[in-house]
């Protein structure tokens, strides 16, 4: 499976997808190719509003989202948040961490024929939902899987 | 009885052994051409000073793995009656974090229960009824080693992290634990969390930052040094050269009368060669090391274990593994075997047992988004029990290094791991 999957990395070589990973810090906004950086939906402080901002609004719940977090991770600076979209037509998927001062992690769009797959690293602050949604024919999606974020044990 | 046979054998062999000279350096090379190492300075930067962002405070009072102070037991206290003491400063006291990772680390306790407590230790979430005297559990915190040789646990008074009047709230908070902990879901609960597995891809970049500095690693090995010598200039092929070469290390060096591992070989071959200076828990070293391990990678960890000079060192390193340390008390065995605290969870961290410690080093720590190799993490290991580090390349972490080496002989090579 991993096999398959760098080799899918590597022939694919991402092309296709226009990635918007403002909100997990990979790239300043003015780097990213045509898509615009939606300040009010990045700063909004809680996660209907920033459901909204990101039109994602009024979403409905969807077992065809397939979500890979770790129950327990061991690092709330860099927690691996991997995603399949099986609802035909995906046009985006975007992150949010229902606990964080500013839920809206990240926001990926796909253009045409990209396959809606996202393998990424997202900060945590504590215990929370990661809730992700989908957007597919015009129409919002969304599932969510609590992560823990461990405490350790010695002293730090 | 987890215990796997390798660490049987090594523990009864430590037991059987009496103490021999060092092995003379004569035996050095026999006949065979010697490699070239620098011999005379240092392998690390000097002077010594701890990482940036990590605890400052020196423990110098208290044993290290090159120096014993004694650790007299704490002489019991008598106490006539009940305590009279504050149990929510007890309470706070026992989850303060600064001092220890707090009682969560080992033991469940308090309501509600706090998040992913450990369990080292028993269960206090009962303990008000147990039965105990104010004075037998007073006693029990100020040094267990009174009531219980065996015990694990810090002698938190003795040994000076909480004053006397601090253990008397404490005893007060646990007089209040008097019903069973709930706990919000199973993995909460640290007897039902699930062991966790290692199954990250450790060889994709994707997954694994550590992989960039493979990547260094490769083109340092082929990079002309000041001689305008590469490693490449002598060792054409390192696919072929080095397929088996980190499986058999760390080796005792005759030449500076100890263990070395691969890190500290690069240094000094670098030096006697190609002119570089790469000098331990630099970038480079650890690139050139993780690319040297990852050329043996899918090689069964092979470290010698029959010759004297080796058998000498698995010994001494045997000692150090059972040598308490530091203010916690703690020898490595106390967390890392499965009679004592090891395959059980330190707060919301799994301690694991020696076997699978090794053949993975230098890794990824996503826990602290750092490459660490095993002197580093022989290190973090000193300073979290509060003990003083030694430095990179100690003649101690190389016995110890072979040691666990040992244990773990068989276990496939996968540089760079990635690890919590």
């Amino acid at each position: 499976m991993d096999q398959l999957r760098r080799a899918f990395l590597k022939s694919t070589g991402m092309a296709g997808v226009v990635v918007v990973a403002i909100g997990s810090g990979l790239l300043k906004s003015g780097e990213v190719l045509a898509a615009t950086w939606n300040k009010l939906a990045f700063t909004s402080s809680n996660l209907a509003d920033a459901m909204k901002n990101a039109n994602y609004g009024g979403a409905t719940e969807s077992k065809d989202i397939v979500i890979t977090v770790p129950d327990i991770a061991e690092n709330g600076a860099s927690v691996p948040v991997e995603v399949t979209s099986n609802i035909p037509g995906t046009t985006s998927i975007a992150i949010f961490v229902e606990k964080n001062i500013t839920p809206l992690a990240a926001d990926f769009e796909f253009s045409n024929d990209a396959v809606p797959y996202i393998y990424t690293f997202i900060k945590m602050g504590q215990t929370s939902q990661v809730r992700i949604a989908v957007r597919a024919g015009g129409k919002a999606y969304t599932l969510s899987k609590e992560v823990k974020v461990t405490i350790g044990g010695c002293g730090g | 009885m987890k215990r796997n046979d390798s660490q049987l054998t090594l523990f009864t062999f430590a037991l059987c052994f009496s103490i021999v000279a060092p092995t003379s350096a004569s035996e050095a090379a026999k006949g065979k051409k010697t490699t070239q190492l620098e011999l005379k300075n240092s392998a690390y930067a000097t002077p010594w000073e701890r990482y940036k962002g990590w605890p400052e405070t020196l423990w110098s009072e208290f044993s290290t793995l090159t120096k014993m102070v004694p650790s007299p037991i704490g002489k019991p206290i008598k106490i006539e009656g009940a305590i009279e003491g504050d149990p929510k400063k007890g309470e706070k006291l026992a989850f303060d974090r600064a001092r220890g990772g707090s009682c969560l680390a080992c033991h469940v306790m308090g309501k509600p229960t706090p998040s992913l407590p450990g369990n080292v230790g028993f269960d206090l979430s009962t303990h008000a009824i147990w039965g105990r005297s104010d004075e037998y559990i007073f006693n029990y915190i100020f040094d267990p080693r009174n009531t219980n040789p065996n015990s694990v646990m810090p002698p938190w008074g003795a040994h000076k992290l909480f004053s006397v009047e601090e253990i008397k709230d404490m005893v007060a908070f646990l007089k209040t634990q008097n019903s069973p902990a709930e706990f919000r879901d199973d993995l909460e609960n640290p007897t039902t969390r699930p062991v966790p597995k290692e199954e990250r891809d450790n060889l994709d970049p994707f997954v694994n930052e550590a992989m960039a500095a493979m990547e260094k690693g490769k083109v340092l090995y082929a990079r002309a040094g000041p001689r305008k010598q590469s490693c490449a200039s002598c060792h054409a092929e390192p696919e072929r050269m080095f397929k088996n070469w980190a499986a058999a290390m760390p080796k005792y060096e005759p030449r500076l009368r100890k263990v070395i591992g691969v890190e500290e070989f690069v240094t000094r071959h670098a030096r006697a060669t190609t002119g570089d200076e790469f000098l331990l828990q630099s970038d480079q070293n650890i690139a050139l090391s993780i690319y040297m391990r990852y050329l043996a990678n899918g090689q069964p960890i092979n470290v010698d274990t029959q010759s004297k000079a080796h058998k000498l060192a698995i010994q001494r390193g045997t000692k150090l593994l059972n040598t308490k340390i530091g203010q916690m008390n703690l020898a490595c065995v106390d967390c890392h075997t499965a009679e004592r605290g090891g395959s059980k969870w330190i707060r919301g961290q799994w301690l694991g047992e020696f076997r699978g410690q090794q053949g993975h080093f230098p890794t990824w720590r996503t826990s602290r988004t750092e490459i660490w190799d095993i002197n580093k993490r022989f290190q973090w290991c000193n300073v979290s029990v509060r003990a003083n580090e030694l430095q990179p390349g100690s003649a101690e972490y190389g016995d110890l290094e072979l040691t666990l080496s040992a244990l773990n002989k068989g276990i496939k090579i996968s540089v760079p791991g990635i690890r919590h």
